[in-house]
């Protein structure tokens, strides 16, 4: 007999043994399979040969996504006293890795060989700071059985206390109100399986199949975007702000975020310093002036 | 860089060496290359080489040898269990990479063995409380852990052994490329062939060479990392030439040009991970290296094979290790057998399993169509290329036709014959698993892009046609999953394989043909041992059926000239004591020995093991050990501890070897009767299998002869003293020799049903000495 319906409460969700206070999770797994058909016998009816379906044949290993949607808290992301562990277990800091993340739980399912993609948050006004995360899955998940999620105080990282500053290249942090702020780090990775890797008869025994020998970590480049009362004046083709006579010998323009909850415990701290890559103003009947300005640093 | 350097090989390639000189004590990853000084050579590392520090544990009661461990994808991995829990005391400290080479197991487990993980203060392995301490886990390199072997008294030794590159194939690999390629790669077959053309769309097929069918394995390596990249593309420009012994010349020896490398087991794919393509010389000299990110490369290979003839069919040309049909075994679809009877390979065709179908039935005629062997069970077995091609076919035709010009721009078109239009097919055959793509790969490369077979095209083409393939590529998209492209050109005669393989009548099978030898000599004058007048010597003669059919042996009749010689057990001339060696099996040397008791050494009524082996000349003849049964089998007998074996020499003389070897007197002795009589009469036939040698044993009968006068001391007409002079019955007549010997003759008529001479005459001839 299965298991009753999994209430939310009762879906526990962790990424790499630890586990994450999530507002939505969506887990997909899938075979590639290719449609194999052949050309058949002679068929009077048709005067031509029938069309014989043959098989699903796979071109490639399972393949899954998780994307998922979570509140930062400090209780999940401080250790010993050190806020930044959110960006050790998003690898943000040390830029990404080839090594897969295992021992991960959505509900009653876990599964191993995930990459984490991207990650992103928001913050606006009076709101909790709610993080994105989208990973590649390879290989089959495993039921487990139900586990609850163990609550306690959490202190959410909240954007009443958490706050944001952007420094263009000539000019500093005071010019700019923030009223919201965005982030967003894309990690672009390549992936292979060897032939002969696989070929032992072993690969059969497990649902998994073939897993990549190598998920490779290519360009990563993040993005902040703030929304504030101001854009920046004097934007040259360098995507700097050129006040003086040369555009060159400018410092790159940042965007810093730090992240509090709303006790006041530091939580984590994200930036982009690059080049200002759009910018834009909109003002309406009823509304203040917005631009949005946003800067993308390349870290790979 | 000097010039010195400049001719070294060392620095005789674009890709840098990072790893430098091999050195001895330094731990090398996976992919490293080193120039190994010892021998002048490039070493690529299979896998991490961890240097051995000298660690060496050798003790009893502490060490258990565990078969079960995880399955992973490279096999079976293995437990070490360290009951003392001690592997991070010094001189122990084993860790992962290491080579452990485990020496003194009472449970057969020896081997080398590689370590993939080492965990201290383990409570409970395998769940069972029992084995706690320090775990080694192992992947066998040589050997395997085939029984538990708990710690116990018997002291066994691990050590970690360095992987010296010059002999540590199993680490370092210097000419064999074992680089693992990703899904998508490639294998390109092409025929050379001949094309002669005979109008009206006629034609066949010849291949130019036997090495006419090549192939070109194009390895693609994606999203590698430099260290492996690095040594991919180190190990390509290395094999270019640099390290031949043989200085190039304009006239090279067919042996003497690059000596290449091998495609190794590390790296060939399904269907041609078999140790026929892993012993084939490849080149490489195109490849191409896109460095795409900072730690990300693609590399496409392209290995060529030029030396596999195909004339080695049998074994293989690259799909290899086909089975012999087999009555027993149950077959089911793609399934490749070899036939004995008619030397081809046949293809299982049923959806359903069976055994006991065989592919032909032998025919007693030889038939145009068949030749004499008659395909049978055709709903299982199948000659003809029967699997069905994936959608999309295109099929265009360009009529062949004669066009003739005229003026003012008019053209007249006629016909050009018959055949004006063969179908060539461009056919996929996508997504195949891996037993019909090596059976489709198998099919096409026995045909080797000459040998036309049946297919029926998809409809409206679908009536059944013969084509050849002369090329054809081989993806191996992912694992299971093959595609094969092939282009069929039809071959305008419509044959089936048996007709094909019949086109040339086969040389007609003659009647048997007794061959004899002739002359056989007993002795030679003056070389050897001498046959005395009173002699009683034997001497085994040999004649082969030079036929195709069984000759029957009639009768053998011995015309004496001047002596007597007889054929051993023969009683009357119809009665022949021939023997086949070749048709006998071991039970058929065992028999009893007469109860004759005048027999030495007490030999009467004694069962004896005859040697197959017989030594030839006076002094040779044949061993003889007696045995006793024990059930269903016999044991050697002894004599005082020794085995009872003897020697009977064709002189009739018998030694025992086993009192000799004890220094005994008396160990030899005299008897008439020659022990193999009673071999002779157990096994004798006079029938001579077709290519079969038979033989038997020719006495000459001495003392016998009622001719034999003696030594005359009078020159009776032309002889002379110490003559031996041959008189015959009645005196009337005498011969006399030469001075010291004499020729004796006698003739042979073995008479049969052989083609050629009923009657086969062989001279027998002998030098007695006075």
């Amino acid at each position: 007999m299965s298991d009753p319906l999994l209430r939310f409460e009762d879906g526990k969700i962790s990424i790499g043994g630890k586990e994450l206070f999530a507002n939505s999770a969506s887990l997909s797994i899938a075979p590639n399979l290719e449609v194999e058909r052949v050309y058949g016998d002679f068929d009077q009816n048709i005067l031509g040969a029938k069309t014989e379906f043959v098989k699903f044949a796979p071109t490639q290993g399972l393949r899954g996504q998780l994307e998922v949607s979570f509140f930062i808290s400090a209780e999940q992301f401080t250790e010993g006293g050190n806020p930044n562990t959110i960006s050790r277990l998003f690898e943000i800091a040390e830029g990404m890795s080839e090594q897969p993340i295992n021992d991960n739980l959505v509900g009653r399912y876990k599964f191993d060989n995930m990459y984490l993609k991207s990650f992103s948050f928001d913050m606006s006004p009076f709101q909790i700071v709610r993080a994105n995360a989208s990973y590649d899955i390879y290989g089959s998940v495993e039921r487990e059985i139900d586990r609850r999620f163990s609550k306690s105080e959490i202190d959410f990282a909240h954007s009443l206390k958490s706050f944001g500053g952007i420094s263009a290249s000539a000019g500093g942090q005071d010019d700019f109100e923030i009223a919201s702020l965005k982030y967003n780090i894309v990690v672009n990775r390549k992936v292979h399986s060897h032939i002969r890797a696989n070929e032992h008869t072993s690969i059969n025994t497990r649902a998994d199949g073939t897993v990549p020998v190598r998920v490779s970590v290519g360009s990563i480049e993040k993005e902040m975007t703030i929304e504030s009362n101001e854009m920046v004046e004097r934007l040259n083709v360098y995507g700097d702000q050129q006040k003086s006579t040369s555009p060159f010998g400018l410092s790159d323009s940042k965007i810093d975020a730090f992240l509090l909850s709303l006790q006041g415990e530091r939580i984590a701290r994200f930036s982009a310093s690059g080049k200002i890559q759009s910018q834009s103003m909109n003002i309406s009947e009823g509304q203040y002036a917005k631009g949005n300005i946003t800067i993308k640093e390349i870290v790979k | 860089m000097s010039i010195g350097n400049l001719f070294k090989s060392e620095y005789l390639t674009h890709v840098s060496n990072y790893s430098g000189d091999y050195q001895t004590g330094v731990d090398y990853k996976k992919f490293d290359f080193v120039y190994y000084t010892g021998d002048g050579l490039f070493y690529y590392a299979r896998q991490d080489a961890v240097d051995g520090a000298g660690i060496f544990i050798q003790d009893n009661n502490r060490l258990s040898l565990i078969p079960d461990g995880p399955m992973t994808s490279d096999g079976q991995s293995h437990y070490i269990l360290d009951t003392f829990n001690l592997l991070d005391v010094p001189g122990a400290e084993i860790k992962v990479g290491h080579l452990l080479n485990i020496d003194g197991s009472t449970g057969n487990n020896d081997g080398i063995y590689k370590v993939v993980d080492v965990k201290s203060d383990v409570s409970s392995l395998n769940g069972n409380p029992d084995l706690n301490g320090s775990v080694i886990n192992v992947l066998p390199v040589e050997g395997s852990f085939k029984n538990i072997e708990p710690a116990g008294p018997n002291e066994l030794t691990v050590t970690a052994i360095n992987a010296e590159p010059s002999d540590n194939t199993n680490v370092w690999a210097h000419d064999e490329f074992f680089f693992d390629a990703d899904y998508g790669s490639t294998v390109n077959f092409r025929a050379n062939n001949y094309k002669y053309e005979y109008g009206n769309g006629y034609y066949i097929l010849q291949p130019k060479n036997i090495n006419s069918l090549n192939i070109e394995v194009d390895l693609k390596f994606k999203n590698r990392t430099n260290r492996e990249t690095n040594a991919i593309v180190h190990f390509l420009e290395n094999h270019q030439g640099q390290h031949e012994q043989d200085v190039p010349s304009p006239n090279l020896r067919y042996s003497q040009g690059i000596s290449g490398f091998q495609w190794d087991g590390d790296s060939t794919f399904h269907p041609y991970d078999n140790t026929e393509i892993q012993s084939k010389t490849f080149y490489c000299n195109d490849w191409t290296h896109d460095l795409n990110f900072e730690n990300d490369n693609d590399i496409s290979v392209k290995l060529r094979n030029l030396d596999t003839s195909i004339l080695k069919k049998l074994d293989g040309l690259f799909v290899a290790d086909i089975d012999e049909y087999s009555n027993s075994e149950y077959y089911e679809k793609n399934d490749i057998v070899y036939n004995v009877e008619n030397k081809k390979f046949y293809y299982w065709y049923g959806d359903q399993s069976y055994a006991g179908k065989n592919p032909t039935a032998t025919q007693t005629e030889w038939n145009r169509n068949y030749g004499y062997h008659l395909d049978v069970n055709t709903d299982c077995w199948s000659r003809k290329f029967f699997w069905k091609p994936s959608l999309t076919l295109s099929v265009s035709q360009k009529p062949r036709l004669n066009e003739i010009g005229m003026g003012a721009g008019y053209s007249q078109i006629y016909r050009d014959g018959i055949n004006e239009s063969l179908l060539t097919l461009e056919l996929n055959f996508n997504n195949r698993d891996d037993a019909e793509a090596r059976a489709i790969l198998h099919f096409l490369e026995q045909h080797y892009g000459a040998i036309p077979f049946q297919f029926n095209p998809p409809a409206p083409y679908e009536r059944l046609k013969n084509f050849v393939c002369q090329e054809w590529t081989h993806t191996y998209n992912y694992k299971n999953n093959h595609s094969i492209s092939a282009k069929f050109e039809q071959y305008p005669i419509e044959m089936s394989a048996s007709q094909v393989d019949n086109i040339i009548t086969p040389i007609m099978p003659i009647a048997g043909e007794l061959l004899c030898e002739s002359p056989v000599q007993f002795s030679i004058q003056g070389i050897g041992e001498e046959i005395k007048i009173d002699d009683r010597v034997k001497k085994r003669m040999y004649a082969k059926n030079g036929g195709d059919e069984t000759i029957d042996v009639d009768a053998m009749v011995f015309y004496n000239d001047n002596v007597e010689f007889s054929i051993l057990t023969q009683n009357g001339n119809a009665d022949i004591s021939m023997i086949i060696q070749d048709d006998l099996i071991a039970d058929d040397f065992i028999f009893t020995l007469p109860s004759d008791t005048s027999l030495p050494f007490d030999l009467a009524n004694k069962t004896v093991r005859m040697s197959k082996s017989y030594t030839e000349g006076l002094a040779g003849g044949e061993i003889f050990t007696v045995v006793r049964p024990d059930g269903d089998r016999y044991l050697t007998d002894t004599y005082n501890g020794v085995a009872n074996k003897f020697f009977q020499n064709n002189r009739g003389v018998i030694t025992s070897m086993a009192r000799s070897q004890l220094g005994m007197p008396d160990y030899f002795a005299y008897h008439p009767r020659f022990l193999v009589e009673q071999f002779i009469e157990n096994n004798k036939t006079n029938k001579i299998p077709a290519g079969k040698t038979a033989y038997w044993c020719v006495v000459f009968e001495g003392e016998n002869t009622d001719r034999f006068v003696g030594v005359s001391s009078v020159n009776q007409e032309s002889g002379s003293l110490d003559d031996i002079v041959f008189v015959d019955e009645i005196d009337a007549e005498f011969y006399a020799s030469s001075i010291p010997y004499d020729q004796g003759y006698g003739s042979l008529l073995a008479i049969s049903n052989s083609s050629v001479y009923k009657i086969v005459e062989s001279l027998v001839n002998i030098y007695i000495s006075s």
